[in-house]
């Protein structure tokens, strides 16, 4: 395995998000640490509670998430836009009502047609916003950027001090990952592949190759020719030394020097089917396996000897690979 | 003087018709009995005849949650922490993180839920609403999904009758599914269309949806089920500026809806169209001295006419009443309790140290 720097996939990337965003003037605000886009869901709030959790198993909410997880370093979140609030959410105050899990929740419409949705806001806090925004409406920004917004205890899912936060782009009906719009992130480690298989297509998933076993040994596997789909499980930690991990940005497979799988989470596409991750069709759990891996994409394998580059890059460009070689008959 | 003679008699036939439809629509509780089952004397919801599924009452309190046996006028409780859904067949324990859920039978026997969702109970519906809010899931009494359901946006309501589950969201998208996960009615829309949903609600018979949609100004929209689908009847604008999220419920008899945003009470005629604000003073109380600082919430219809209300103080936790009204008019104010709880002709209301049952409504 060794590890790399990548930076041009960054710029690319950067560049195209610039694009997409246009004139959106957003940013996230410098926070402790942070969680990001893809991020299996459930994992991290069980890994924000006991700081350990290493859960394999697979069960209802375990999805890539459409968000960011800020965990500021006091109470507050600063607004990372400017804009209107057009939907606010209070978390009930009595356990007879039922509250929704994002908790306290302000959506806000931003110039060129983003929405924002900041959640695990002080209910106080949502109150007076959608206050001052229905005194205001379509007069002036109810919500100015850099405008501390508080979190209280939390609510929600969120634990104190810690914000969810996500990004839709309403031209393309994409949900936006905004880690590229954290500027303060300074991310020197390489994503770390824990687990990466071959799985042959149309065998109910039975017939499978451990692409890191076969690296640990004679750094080849032997299989039938044949479509086989790529899952692999990586983790980046974006913040030196936090018990805090993200997706990685994009994972590649190589064939013999043609990239035969190219997943990114730059974006997901939302449609009336849900919400579709690293090219998968909807809903998101489609992208994740049974052992909560993430489904990359399929390719074929011909009969023959191959060699096979799998590359993960993560949000900075740092990159890791993993090479072996392929014999099929 | 003749013309005048029949004048006079037709002008007060006129005022007795008009008092007589008044009283009518007003109710006149004939309350039989008032009992207060205190949970100090409730018995262990161990010892629960499981078969017993009749006249029993589910209620949800501060810290302890159960049934109440109307038949027996007794109080069957399990204490729990956090949060908790439950219906007849039993109920589920949460934390606000939603990393604990238990699963519990009717006589508390309990097995751990793996999910990662608030779970929301209605009209025998037991719905896991996804934490990040964009999807739902249907299952049985033992915690088995049966089908599930993700939306490109966030939820933003949720009702559901004895036949539909209603789901609105951020960007306007309105779907009603049957028992069986097939849509019944999917809307699908754009927020670029500002089409927000705030709320919605399904009849009791699964007749009316009422959808309160769009930034501003907002609509009412009154649809009904016909030929296996629902059609929109009409809508009507609402002229209050609000962002809020509502809570909403249809009266049992189909006559109006009352709906919440906030610190804002609004009745809803559905087959005259209009809307009135129901202002504070209307609904007496205490709580109503400082309006901003208190919160409705729509907890459900009673029966026939009546809504319940919860009205809770923003600052003061333990400052709560529940108003019933009827036809938007309070005919009852619960000082004190959390909620409220109802079945035929029977009114419960859940305080702190136990139930009150109000048998013999009848409006």
């Amino acid at each position: 395995m060794a590890a790399m720097k990548g930076k041009y996939c960054f710029l690319m990337a950067y560049l195209w998000l610039t694009t997409l965003l246009g004139a959106l003037d957003f940013q996230i605000p410098k926070v402790l640490d942070i969680s990001g886009f893809g991020t299996i869901l459930a994992d991290q709030v069980r890994l924000g509670i006991s700081g350990e959790y290493n859960g394999k198993g697979r069960f209802y909410g375990m999805i890539p998430r459409s968000d960011v997880q800020l965990i500021s370093a006091d109470k507050t979140l600063e607004a990372p836009s400017s804009g209107t609030v057009f939907y606010s959410q209070v978390e009930a105050n009595l356990p007879t009502v039922f509250s929704f899990p994002l908790g306290g929740a302000l959506a806000v419409i931003h110039p060129d047609k983003f929405v924002s949705l900041t959640s695990g806001l002080d209910s106080f806090q949502v109150i007076e916003s959608s206050f001052r925004s229905s005194k205001e409406m379509q007069k002036s920004s109810a919500i100015k950027k850099g405008e501390k917004l508080s979190g209280g205890v939390g609510s929600g899912v969120y634990t104190s001090k810690s914000f969810g936060l996500r990004l839709f782009d309403v031209k393309n009906e994409l949900w936006m990952n905004t880690i590229f719009l954290a500027p303060w992130i300074e991310d020197n480690t390489s994503p770390i592949i824990r687990s990466a298989r071959l799985i042959k297509a149309g065998t109910d998933n039975k017939i499978l190759f451990d692409i890191i076993e076969a690296n640990k040994k004679e750094r080849r596997i032997t299989c039938p020719q044949g479509a086989y789909s790529l899952f692999v499980d990586a983790r980046d930690i974006i913040i030196s030394n936090s018990h805090f991990y993200s997706a990685p940005y994009r994972i590649e497979a190589i064939l013999d020097g043609e990239i035969v799988i190219n997943a990114s989470f730059m974006a997901a596409r939302a449609s009336g089917g849900g919400i579709s991750f690293l090219g998968n069709p909807p809903p998101s759990q489609r992208a994740i396996g049974e052992d909560c891996s993430y489904q990359t994409g399929q390719f074929i394998i011909l009969r023959g000897k191959h060699d096979f580059l799998l590359q993960v890059n993560d949000f900075a460009g740092n990159q890791t690979d993993m090479r072996i070689s392929i014999t099929s008959y | 003087m003749r013309r005048r003679y029949y004048g006079l008699i037709l002008g007060i036939a006129a005022i007795v018709f008009s008092l007589f439809s008044v009283r009518s629509t007003l109710p006149e509780k004939e309350i039989t009995s008032i009992d207060f089952l205190a949970f100090s004397e409730a018995l262990n919801l161990s010892i629960i005849p499981m078969n017993k599924s009749d006249k029993i009452l589910p209620f949800v309190g501060d810290s302890l949650l159960g049934y109440a046996d109307l038949a027996e006028n007794k109080l069957y409780v399990h204490p729990f922490k956090g949060r908790a859904a439950i219906d007849k067949a039993g109920w589920i324990t949460y934390d606000r993180l939603a990393t604990n859920l238990q699963l519990y039978e009717k006589n508390g026997r309990e097995q751990p839920l793996q999910a990662y969702a608030y779970p929301w109970f209605k009209a025998s519906w037991r719905v896991l609403l996804r934490a990040d809010q964009m999807g739902i899931a249907l299952i049985d009494k033992t915690g088995f999904i049966l089908w599930e359901k993700e939306f490109q946006m966030p939820v933003t309501a949720i009702d559901a009758s004895s036949s539909f589950l209603a789901i609105g969201t951020l960007d306007g998208s309105i779907s009603v599914f049957d028992r069986n996960g097939w849509a019944i009615l999917s809307i699908q829309a754009s927020l670029q269309e500002s089409q927000t949903i705030y709320g919605l609600a399904l009849s009791g018979d699964s007749k009316y949806l009422i959808i309160l949609r769009g930034i501003s100004p907002k609509k009412i929209e009154t649809y009904r089920f016909e030929d296996n689908s629902f059609a929109k009847l009409f809508e009507s604008s609402l002229m209050v500026n609000t962002t809020f999220q509502a809570t909403m419920a249809i009266a049992q008899d189909n006559s109006h809806a009352i709906m919440s945003f906030g610190d804002l009470l609004i009745y809803y005629n559905i087959k005259n169209k209009y809307y009135r604000i129901l202002e504070a003073e209307m609904l007496g109380g205490d709580l109503s001295e400082n309006q901003t600082d208190v919160r409705y919430f729509v907890l459900g219809s009673l029966g026939d006419s009546l809504v319940a209300i919860l009205r809770s103080s923003l600052e003061d936790i333990a400052s709560s009443d529940v108003l019933i009204l009827n036809h938007g008019l309070l005919v009852h104010t619960a000082h004190g309790a959390l909620g409220a709880i109802g079945e035929e002709e029977v009114i419960g209301f859940v305080y702190k140290d136990g139930v009150e049952l109000l048998k013999g409504w009848q409006p």
